[in-house]
């Protein structure tokens, strides 16, 4: 008689682990030899950054179906020798220590009434959670945790804009986690680059509405039309051009800006990562590792996702031609999500000097939660998936305001040099939000929100002064850069009447209308 | 319901039929601010224009493969 194997539906269940340090401890090594090192950095880096969230406890949900990984199996890994579970395990962290008969007992407190009570127990502890792949050598799936806090030990700020909440439903309980979605490439279907879009696209396409793609969906549009290592599965990395075809694929529009070398104090890569990034628009970093970069070894770039800011509370100006300070001149340094490290990694950005051209180039030192550093390299692009009707760029905002904001330190010189500029998009709705708050007066916040017609998203120009903001250029983000596209000039509390006058005069040249 | 907008008055100075006129400042005051704004506009133009040639792709960055480097 022939065995037939039957398939009864699985059998889940939860088990409670206290977290330790060494938590990359709880993965043995798979059976077999490992090409990588073991423990992946991966873990040891989620091990040290859940340290820092201080956490306590590791809730196991034994089978978990995931949705990134069931696509990846139906894509891939089906079709291997060995037979690849079509699930996961998830992880879920808490900063509260708790044991089995605890949890138990806050299940049967829910179950007896109490839910909201049990529910806000967890929620408040809840520091999100990690998917572990059943794959021996890449185990970190989707992962989100929250980012640490605005203070750094530095005296720097950490800012967040690309980050959005994401919904756990956990036995029952509906828990929440802010961050932005990482997760380790597997070297099957999905190198730096594809993982680096896929945690990009998390925030943008989820803000646009638009359908959230897997990393084998990223890897199957980008190898539509072009294949950059002869294959599209495995994966063998992706060149800038089928980042650019992924992006178009799930209705976005791709932006690439090059690298440019510092020239006279004057920090172009900060001012594009400043305006994008402060914009929550999370852009895939194209990076050379410094060796490479010097000509010493094969010239392949990586990719990482750049999804915060580290900030200092002064901008400052080392050109002595300028009148004004430059909002980028701000920026310390960078969070990245680096598929080789984790999610959130602290990177500083520096001056390097290349020693073939002398060039001064934009080098980024990743580091590990504790400071320090993993590896050093050198900015080559940003691409950056936007709104396909953003077609306003951050350059062509600033020359705008570069030129406002030279002119009003010039032509208000009680303000010295203190004059800042900074630019971002804003969608129009928070921007109206906001007006209201700030103290215009009834008839300007009337015409401001009832009879000025706004694009989507406008490109903002944020002029300060010492004691303020003086005056907010909103810019027609749809606009092609042969039109005009500034709308209008909001005067700001910060400007005095002569001020006013002077922004009045502006704002006819430009041809906005201005809300005082 | 109409739609009445475009025939308010401010709109219907850019969107008339008359051929635009010139802007012209209207005073001295006026003139003089604009000429800052455009010295400063010169001041800032080799700024400019570097972030403006960022924004054109060269097909050796284009072709960049980005793919992990081994550690």
């Amino acid at each position: 008689m022939i065995g037939r194997r039957s398939h009864p539906y699985p059998e889940g269940g939860i088990q409670i682990v206290p977290f330790r340090r060494d938590f990359w401890k709880e993965f043995p090594a798979p059976l077999g030899w490992v090409e990588g090192t073991w423990p992946p950095v991966q873990l040891r880096y989620l091990a040290d950054y859940l340290t820092h969230l201080e956490c306590k406890t590791v809730l196991v949900e034994d089978h978990y179906v995931d949705r990134d990984y069931i696509y990846d199996m139906a894509t891939f890994y089906a079709r291997s020798l060995r037979s690849y579970p079509n699930h996961c395990q998830r992880l879920h962290f808490f900063r509260e220590a708790f044991d089995n008969p605890r949890w138990k007992s806050l299940f049967a407190d829910a179950n007896h009434g109490e839910m909201s009570k049990s529910r806000a127990y967890l929620q408040n502890a809840y520091l999100g959670f990690s998917v572990v792949r059943p794959l021996p050598g890449s185990p970190v799936g989707r992962t989100v945790l929250p980012t640490l806090g605005r203070n750094t030990d530095a005296g720097l700020f950490r800012e967040f804009h690309s980050i959005r909440d994401y919904v756990v439903h956990l036995a029952g309980f509906e828990l929440s986690v802010r961050g932005l979605a990482f997760q380790q490439q597997d070297q099957g279907v999905s190198a730096c680059a594809t993982t680096a879009l896929w945690s990009s696209l998390h925030y943008v396409a989820a803000k646009e509405h638009l359908y959230i793609p897997t990393p084998a969906e990223i890897t199957e549009a980008a190898a539509r039309y072009s294949l950059a290592g002869g294959r599209s599965l495995p994966q063998e990395g992706l060149n800038i051009q089928q980042i650019c075809e992924a992006i178009r694929y799930f209705g976005l529009s791709p932006l690439i800006v090059e690298s440019q070398p510092i020239d006279q104090g004057v920090e172009h890569d900060k001012a594009q990562l400043l305006g994008y990034i402060g914009s929550g628009f999370a852009p895939l970093l194209a990076i050379r590792p410094l060796a490479a970069f010097e000509g010493l070894q094969r010239t392949d770039g990586h990719a990482i996702c750049g999804v915060g800011l580290k900030v200092s509370d002064q901008a400052y100006q080392t050109n002595e031609e300028l009148n004004f300070r430059d909002a980028a001149s701000r920026v310390a340094g960078l969070y990245v999500h680096d598929d080789r490290l984790g999610p959130y990694a602290s990177t500083r950005l520096s001056q390097y000097t290349v020693k073939r051209t002398s060039q001064i180039r934009t080098g980024l030192t990743i580091a590990w939660p504790d400071g320090q550093p993993d590896e050093e390299a050198v900015l080559e692009a940003l691409v950056v998936p936007l709104p396909p009707k953003v077609r306003l760029t951050i350059t062509r905002m600033r020359a705008l305001g570069l030129s406002l904001a030279q002119a009003t330190g010039q032509l208000m010189p009680d303000l010295g040099t203190k004059v800042t500029l900074s630019y971002r998009y804003a969608l129009a709705p928070d921007y109206r939000e906001a007006a209201l708050g700030f103290g215009l007066r009834d008839e300007a916040a009337y015409t401001l929100n009832c009879e000025t017609v706004l694009s989507r998203y406008v490109g903002l120009l944020e002029l300060t002064g010492p004691d303020g903001p003086l005056y907010d250029v909103l810019m027609d983000a749809t606009e092609t850069p042969a039109n005009p596209a500034a709308i209008v000039c909001v005067c700001r509390r910060g400007l005095t009447p002569k001020g006013l006058e002077i922004v009045d005069s502006f704002a006819r040249k430009i041809g906005a209308r201005l809300i005082k | 319901m109409t739609y009445d907008r475009y025939n308010r008055p401010e709109n219907r100075e850019i969107e008339g039929n008359e051929p635009e006129r010139e802007l012209t400042p209207r005073s001295e005051q006026e003139k003089q601010i604009w000429e800052v704004l455009e010295q400063a506009r010169q001041n800032v133009k080799p700024i400019v224009k570097k972030e403006i040639e960022a924004e054109i792709v060269t097909s050796e960055l284009f072709n960049l493969r980005l793919k992990t480097p081994p550690r």
